[in-house]
């Protein structure tokens, strides 16, 4: 049964065609959602990544989801043991599959996978009830991809962790325990080139500082860049030469617009970035962050990007 | 690991890249729903562009999302698709433009064939297989003709025909997304050392793609402009895979269509087993010919066709 608050809502799904249509393409009724709480599953949704739509546009946005997966996930989110079957029965082995395609290794993997599940069951709980981390599957991706994306997530906050609990005998070797004094003199670099670089980047489109970043920072490889941008890899290798290109002219051309000289604006070009007075450290920042991606905040998150 | 850059602007445009990427950051972090819909080609422009900001600045999500990205047999095959086309549509405009070239060089040069029946015509050829079979069917069904032809024919020394130029590679481009297409029928060149040209066009093979809300598109300019194609009202589909002349596309409570000519008219296909219909949501479309395909859905079924969807086998 539907929560008093939501009883509007069971009525109008039951009042509404296509409201009944998404639950009976969901299989909802086989996890033990009636058609209330379905729709109450999809306000929710709906109010939380695109709370300005029309009901006809969140019509459309519901109707785009993985609703099958929808309705497993939040049937196993609510105990449904047939929905536990089915899950088990569907995702069990791809989930030690994942995990240990993405740790590369069977007894981590396997570790990972089993504390992914632990949360996918709930071992906490709130006002009495057990949260399960599949309660906040949205459907917006396949049930697959979202559990091989914890895992991944789960497994970056694992080697954090353990990235920070780094033995003192490793500290030692690695000279960490007693670091240089950090040099607080910097040598002077033009600003100009500083802020020529950051006008020619922050021009690019999110796509093509994406590609630069995996491609300079994370070291991809075309291929998989191409994979996850659904792009041929000859386009990434078109794209990252040309950006490459384009990129040094701009910045060289910042550089003559600001008052250099053809040969200053070329001999600031091969500067040792170390040199520049850009903070990097304050970028890492992040290790500060308990969990780059805490539940807490992946709740949050939802529907922001 | 990442290819090696050996070229001095490459390095030294990524020292200024890198360090400014890095000191980029970006918070919060999108959830996991949003990455792996990011990771199907399942976003909104507006989101899909928000979240690469996102990813751009933020190193941990990036890790995340190619850490997440599956085993390439795994991949969908919407995006599979690119892999597979452009060997196939190689493969058909090979065979189209061999028999093209070797038809005209076989009608423009009748009466060659004519004169040189039996050894000479087919040593002029030299092609090899199955169309040197054709060269021989086609010299005997013109021995009739021969003594017509013979009265006009010059001196029996005529050289053997050389200088065949066939260059369907010349029309074979890459479009924006990689894929590989043949421009709008592309001319093949056949020229004889006697000054015959001939250019035949061949039919170009259209590229498809699903917009981000599920349209189905077509290209039939190698990726530079994009049309939707109606297929149902309404409809909007999850996976899409092509070959040869055949479309399919996927999408939600089993909805599947199949068009044979391009795109040009869809039919609804209600794969079926007994009582047992098809009707979770298509997640799956691999097809290895026009005849023989898959369908995967998100329930876990496998329905396996061998007759272009006429019947289906539940795995």
């Amino acid at each position: 049964m539907a929560p008093k608050n939501l009883e509007h809502l069971a009525i109008s799904a039951e009042l509404d065609p296509s409201l009944a249509e998404l639950y009976r393409s969901a299989h909802a009724e086989e996890f033990g959602i009636n058609v209330g709480g379905f729709a109450a599953i999809l306000d929710d949704i709906g109010t939380r990544n695109c709370p300005k739509a029309s009901a006809a546009e969140k019509l459309q946005f519901w109707a785009k989801l993985h609703l099958e997966d929808l309705a497993l996930a939040r049937g196993c989110a609510q105990g449904n043991e047939h929905a536990w079957r089915v899950f088990m029965g569907r995702f069990r082995e791809r989930l030690y599959d994942a995990a240990r395609q993405v740790t590369r290794d069977d007894s981590i993997g396997r570790e990972l996978a089993d504390s992914v599940y632990a949360d996918l069951y709930g071992t906490q709980t709130r006002n009495g009830q057990r949260v399960s981390k599949l309660s906040s599957y949205s459907g917006r991706g396949s049930l697959a991809g979202w559990l091989r994306t914890v895992l991944a997530q789960e497994y970056v906050n694992h080697y954090r962790k353990q990235r920070r609990l780094v033995s003192l005998d490793r500290e030692c070797e690695e000279g960490a325990q007693f670091p240089a004094a950090p040099a607080t003199e910097i040598a002077p670099v033009d600003t100009r080139v500083e802020q020529a670089t950051d006008e020619v980047l922050r021009s690019l489109t999110s796509e093509d500082r994406f590609i630069l970043a995996s491609y300079f920072l994370d070291e991809r490889t075309l291929a998989e860049i191409a994979r996850v941008l659904s792009v041929h890899e000859s386009t990434i290798s078109r794209k990252v030469e040309k950006l490459t290109k384009s990129v040094k002219r701009q910045i060289l051309k910042n550089l003559l617009a600001a008052g250099m000289s053809r040969r200053q604006a070329e001999e600031a070009l091969t500067t040792d970035v170390r040199d520049l007075r850009l903070d990097i450290r304050s970028s890492l920042a992040q290790d500060s962050v308990t969990r780059a991606f805490s539940s807490k905040e992946l709740g949050a998150g939802e529907g922001r990007g | 690991m990442a290819k090696q850059m050996d070229e001095p602007e490459m390095r030294e445009t990524k020292k200024f890249v890198a360090e400014w990427l890095q000191a980029q950051r970006s918070e919060p972090h999108p959830d996991p729903d949003l990455l792996a819909a990011f990771a199907e080609n399942g976003l909104t422009k507006s989101n899909r562009d928000s979240l690469l900001a996102h990813l751009a600045a933020c190193s941990d999500c990036r890790e995340v999302l190619y850490l997440a990205m599956p085993e390439v047999a795994e991949v969908q095959p919407g995006f599979a698709i690119s892999r597979k086309r452009p060997r196939l549509a190689i493969r058909w405009a090979t065979l189209a433009a061999s028999l093209v070239i070797i038809g005209s060089v076989f009608i423009s040069n009748r009466g060659l064939f004519t004169r040189h029946s039996g050894e000479n015509a087919i040593t002029a050829l030299n092609s090899p297989g199955p169309a040197s079979e054709s060269a021989q069917q086609g010299a005997t069904s013109l021995t009739a003709e021969k003594d017509t032809f013979s009265t006009q024919s010059p001196p029996k020394s005529r050289p053997p025909l050389k200088h065949m130029t066939a260059k369907p590679k010349a029309a074979m481009k890459f479009d924006k997304s990689g894929q590989v297409y043949f421009g709008t029928a592309p001319a093949v060149s056949i020229n004889t050392e006697y000054g015959v040209k001939s250019k035949i066009a061949v039919p170009a093979t259209p590229s498809w793609q699903l917009s981000p809300g599920g349209g189905v598109l077509r290209s039939l300019d190698g990726g530079k402009s994009w049309q939707t194609i109606p297929v149902v009202e309404g409809g909007s589909f999850r996976v899409i895979n092509s070959i040869g002349f055949a479309v399919w596309v996927g999408g939600n409570a089993g909805a599947l269509y199949h068009s044979g000519d391009q795109g040009e008219h869809w039919t609804k296909v209600e794969p079926a087993v007994g009582t047992h219909k098809l009707n979770s949501d298509i997640t799956q479309i691999t097809f290895s010919d026009s005849s023989n395909g898959s369908i995967g859905t998100a329930n876990g079924e496998i329905w396996v066709t061998s007759d272009s969807g006429k019947n289906w086998q539940l795995k």
